[in-house]
């Protein structure tokens, strides 16, 4: 099966979920154009702005956000980070929806933070930008390899206010318990496939399944770490239902409650029902429509899904 | 200074007064900057910055990093100001600041090249500039200017052709 053909039948699954499908698919095999998001710990967007146009590098603001740009770049191959302000950690080379879960989890300057699964720190350090690096950021990632990445990411940008720790997510510990939590959870990552065109896709869909589990006991975990009333956003960057509508509806068995999220680029709301490509019918609480979903041809960006989680 | 620094620990005040005095008198950096950072040390030769909450220090088990390396005391025993920690603070250096004159300069300086030229600064560590950024740290002694950026932050010479 040549490529096109495999990443059409694997994505067929998600026919009837996904509005103008046809629209869809022509994007998931385009390439992923460049985005930044600008360190306001170090300069500001317009500056940063200035001085990347005056090496030839086109920038259009993002609806997301003024710190976020799209870039187009002089040289395809030399790509984005290769540019002295790169090196002074006065940007960081982020997908635009990337930058949409610590935008909805809303950090508030003294709070405390645990970043679940941080590596390599594009949420991390846009959450300590939000703060202004007051108040406290726990970056926590299981593998050691991935943390080097978070730390360099970290010491360039100049984030001072974060903690690292290197752990299994289900097994965190702390005396302390959090105002907010952002778990960005690991997922198949179906959504990246712009991004990573290698993407191994599998038709037993076995990985959706797996990492299902995975996440709902990484999601049960957060719920005692955080505060009474505290914030946890969940997001990933899939469309498997398994690993968005029903590792949320596992959350809302547990105790937290869903609140309605707003961001100024087109998405939809969360899957309530679908038919896999088994053709079992699957149904979730009327509840998990208050999530969101956008979608590659949307915005011409990658997919993420996310959800805004109260403890109660 | 600072001896006997055998494991990750909170300064005590009398290191912290230390830390703060050689950051003013070599480079200028008034003390109130650092108003609401805690000083850390890890290992025998390292000192971090950090501007959390300090209890929750104490809070989470098995911390692996905590803020960003500041200092790091050489094998003479003097102290070395980390690149990072110069693009957060040195802009409030006033001191021992060498100014770079041209791009290719500051494009020689953060690929990790030399500089020969006299500058009017003291022998040892001083800050970087080019124009408005603060580069990081760099080596001055008998006329040359040394670069100490670290490998991972280095600029590469063609992408500036």
């Amino acid at each position: 099966m040549s490529i096109p053909q495999k990443v059409f039948k694997y994505y067929e699954r998600y026919r009837s979920i996904i509005p103008d499908y046809d629209e869809f698919i022509s994007y998931i095999l385009k390439p992923l154009p460049y985005s930044i998001r600008v360190n306001t710990l170090k300069i500001t967007p317009e500056k940063l702005a200035q001085r990347m146009e005056s090496k030839g590098f086109i920038l259009r603001k993002s609806k997301l956000h003024p710190w976020f740009f799209e870039v187009d770049c002089i040289d395809e191959e030399r790509g984005i980070g290769a540019t002295l302000e790169h090196a002074l950690g006065y940007y960081y080379a982020q997908e635009i929806v990337s930058g949409i879960p610590p935008i909805v989890l809303d950090p508030k300057p003294w709070e405390l933070i645990l970043d679940m699964a941080a590596a390599p720190g594009s949420k991390t350090t846009q959450i300590a930008q939000m703060m202004k690096c007051k108040g406290t950021i726990v970056a926590n990632d299981v593998s050691r390899e991935r943390v080097k990445a978070l730390k360099s990411n970290l010491d360039r940008l100049g984030v001072t206010n974060t903690i690292v720790t290197i752990c299994d997510a289900r097994r965190f510990y702390s005396d302390i318990m959090f105002d907010r939590i952002l778990l960005d959870a690991p997922c198949s990552s179906e959504a990246t496939i712009r991004k990573d065109p290698s993407l191994p896709l599998d038709l037993s869909y076995r990985l959706p399944r797996s990492f299902s589990r995975l996440q709902k006991s990484m999601i049960e975990r957060a719920y005692h770490l955080l505060k009474h009333d505290g914030i946890l956003v969940y997001s990933v960057c899939t469309f498997a239902p398994e690993e968005c509508e029903e590792v949320v509806e596992y959350a809302l068995k547990i105790g937290f409650e869903i609140e309605e999220v707003d961001i100024p680029l087109k998405y939809v709301e969360g899957v309530t029902e679908w038919v896999d490509e088994r053709g079992r019918r699957r149904s979730y609480d009327p509840d998990v429509s208050k999530a969101i979903r956008i979608y590659p041809h949307f915005e011409n960006s990658g997919g993420m899904f996310v959800a805004k989680l109260r403890k109660v | 200074m600072l001896p006997n620094l055998e494991r990750y620990r909170i300064c005590s005040s009398e290191e912290v007064r230390r830390i703060l005095d050689y950051l003013e008198e070599r480079y200028g950096i008034p003390r109130s900057v650092f108003e609401n950072y805690t000083f850390l040390v890890r290992g025998k030769n390292s000192i971090w910055i950090y501007s959390g909450h300090p209890s929750i220090l104490e809070l989470i088990p098995n911390v692996s990093i905590a803020g960003i390396r500041a200092l790091h005391l050489s094998i003479k025993k003097t102290l070395k100001p980390t690149t990072i920690f110069l693009q957060v603070f040195g802009k409030y250096a006033t001191k021992n600041v060498v100014e770079l004159e041209s791009e290719e300069e500051a494009v020689t300086f953060m690929s990790g090249g030399s500089i020969a030229r006299y500058y009017d600064v003291e022998e040892g560590f001083v800050v970087v500039k080019f124009g408005s950024d603060v580069l990081g740290c760099g080596l001055y002694s008998n006329g040359v200017l040394r670069s100490k950026i670290p490998k991972t932050l280095r600029v590469r010479f063609e992408w500036f052709k």
